[in-house]
């Protein structure tokens, strides 16, 4: 057996159904990677290795005695650290919770392991989701393993490494304003921020509450979907939980895409790095060669979403740690105290301003999916950029250039599906995304995994730099 | 100067003490803000829009 690490769920599955590959011995081999790989690439905050086992043990013994329960029945997942896990410590990425152990697990952590996923571990962010560049001052960047030197792309930057590292198959991520979308766009691999409501959000450490979204990442839209089969759902937990008949996501995989309407947003087209611009270019040239009609098309609105977003995002983030900030503002990291700060200072006029141009936005999206199936535009203007020194002025500009393109998904709630789109000539990777009406996830699925079977990224994760131990 | 003074003095209102070197990134942020406010003057309707509220639909059915 050779490269079961970068096998895609959806490919072990009815390998794990069969009784061709155990449970155990595929949990074993994430975890001597982990062991080998986390002390550079950092992904991993806490890894559960008797936990994983003991999961990986339990599976084996129910798939053995005829109880298999469905595709992610023995795979192993790593879970971002701001989802709260039962009697295992949760961070948020941030030294103020280092000793936190949630006595619940987040609905979606039960969700995965009642469907018989193995826990691996809890992964690296930026401290409490407040950031876009995945550099974590508490704890260590997880550096991107597509070249340790760049930028892992956050908030979840830890579930993007592990994927692209093979340090496990699925991985748990969370959206504010872009936090699956940027990293997966930096990290080559694919998230999917989802309709707001769609996948509960019990029991995460919030952000911003009205702009949080759970959702899940991997390495193929193949594997999104199985995973957002267990992962979406009502839940009455959580106030903003939709109660609605869940599809069978993967039913729309592998349809053709012939005549789907995708309008580009000319705003989405503006201040991209030429890198950006001419691989998006050859991203819609190829759309339309598979059948779909490509036109870009106007939403003035979309010139609030910088205001509405920053302004949403730093009033909840800062409303949230009001007391622990009064009580000792040092104990966050400078990049996360400077958010927090803005937010407390900011008015509640512009809070209220920014709500309103939610309002707006979300109508003026309702109006062009009147014209158009899905929108489609880059996750970032940028490329992915080397680590910097001053990681706080850093983070500052990837989240003033990203959140422009990712916060609107977040602002008006509808679902977006990040793809990687290529490499730039430094060789690192790029992303789009696919933007739904609410409730689209299904044509998300139809569309990403067309694009998907293009082969975006022609050099295999198990080819890169970071994924390689050395000495084996 | 001026901002950065605005910003240490409301910190210090809501009884929160920060590093004298944030200030500079603190002001960057609200400038950003402040920056990118400009763009809704192209919508003068703004403020007839019924702002975005948590307002639980699962509260009011159970009622």
């Amino acid at each position: 057996m050779t490269d079961l690490e970068f096998m895609k769920a959806s490919e072990l599955a009815p390998m794990i159904e069969k009784k061709e590959v155990s449970p155990v011995e595929l949990t074993e081999r994430f975890l001597h990677r982990i062991d080998k790989l986390n002390p550079k690439l950092n992904a991993y905050l806490t890894t559960l290795e008797t936990n994983a086992l003991e999961q990986a043990r339990s599976a084996e013994e129910e798939i053995m005695n005829g109880r298999y329960k469905g595709p992610l029945h023995g795979i192993p997942i790593g879970i971002k650290d701001n989802y709260k896990t039962k009697g295992i410590r949760t961070t948020g990425g941030a030294k103020i919770f280092d000793e936190y152990t949630p006595d619940v697990n987040a609905t979606t952590v039960n969700n995965l392991e009642e469907a018989g996923g193995i826990n691996l571990g809890k992964l690296n962010m930026n401290p409490l989701g407040a950031g876009s560049s995945g550099n974590n001052l508490d704890y260590g960047v997880s550096p991107n393993p597509w070249n340790t030197n760049h930028l892992p792309g956050g908030s979840s930057s830890g579930s993007a490494t592990a994927l692209a590292s093979g340090l496990a198959v699925l991985t748990t991520g969370t959206d504010t304003w872009g936090s699956n979308r940027i990293p997966a766009a930096m990290s080559g691999v694919y998230g999917l921020k989802p309709t707001h409501g769609l996948v509960s959000t019990h029991g995460l450490l919030p952000t911003a509450w009205s702009l949080d979204t759970s959702g899940p990442f991997a390495r193929s839209v193949s594997d999104i979907a199985l995973m957002l089969n267990v992962m979406a759902g009502f839940d009455p937990k959580d106030p903003q939980s939709l109660n609605i008949d869940i599809p069978d996501y993967t039913k729309t995989l592998n349809k053709d895409i012939k005549g789907l309407k995708i309008g580009v947003p000319r705003y989405y087209l503006e201040g991209l790095a030429p890198d950006i611009e001419t691989l998006f270019g050859k991203a819609r040239k190829t759309l339309e060669d598979l059948g779909a009609e490509v036109r870009e098309i106007d939403i003035p609105e979309l010139s609030m979403s910088s205001f509405a977003g920053q302004v949403t995002a730093t009033g909840e983030a800062a409303a949230y740690n009001y007391s622990m900030m009064q009580e000792d503002a040092g104990q966050y990291p400078q990049d996360v105290r400077v958010l927090l700060s803005a937010g407390t200072v900011s008015s509640t006029s512009q809070y209220l301003k920014a709500q309103q141009a939610r309002r707006k936005l979300a109508d003026a999206f309702q109006r062009a999916f009147e014209e158009v199936d899905v929108l489609l535009g880059p996750t970032l203007p940028i490329t992915t950029p080397e680590i910097a020194k001053d990681e706080t002025k850093q983070n500052l500009q990837v989240i003033q250039r990203g959140l422009p393109f990712t916060v609107p998904a977040n602002l008006t709630g509808v679902p977006s599906l990040a793809v990687p789109m290529g490499l730039s000539s430094d060789g690192m990777p790029a992303g789009m995304q696919f933007i739904g009406s609410h409730l689209s996830e299904e044509k998300l699925m139809q569309v990403g995994s067309a694009w998907e079977n293009t082969n975006p990224i022609s050099v295999g994760y198990a080819e890169i730099e970071g994924s390689h131990i050395p000495d084996e | 100067m001026r901002l950065k003074k605005f910003i240490d003095k409301e910190l210090d209102m809501y009884d929160i003490s920060i590093d004298k070197e944030d200030l500079p990134y603190v002001k960057e942020v609200l400038s950003s803000i402040e920056a990118s406010e400009t763009e809704l003057e192209a919508f003068p309707d703004l403020k007839e829009q019924l702002p975005f509220t948590i307002q639980d639909k699962g509260e009011i059915l159970n009622d």
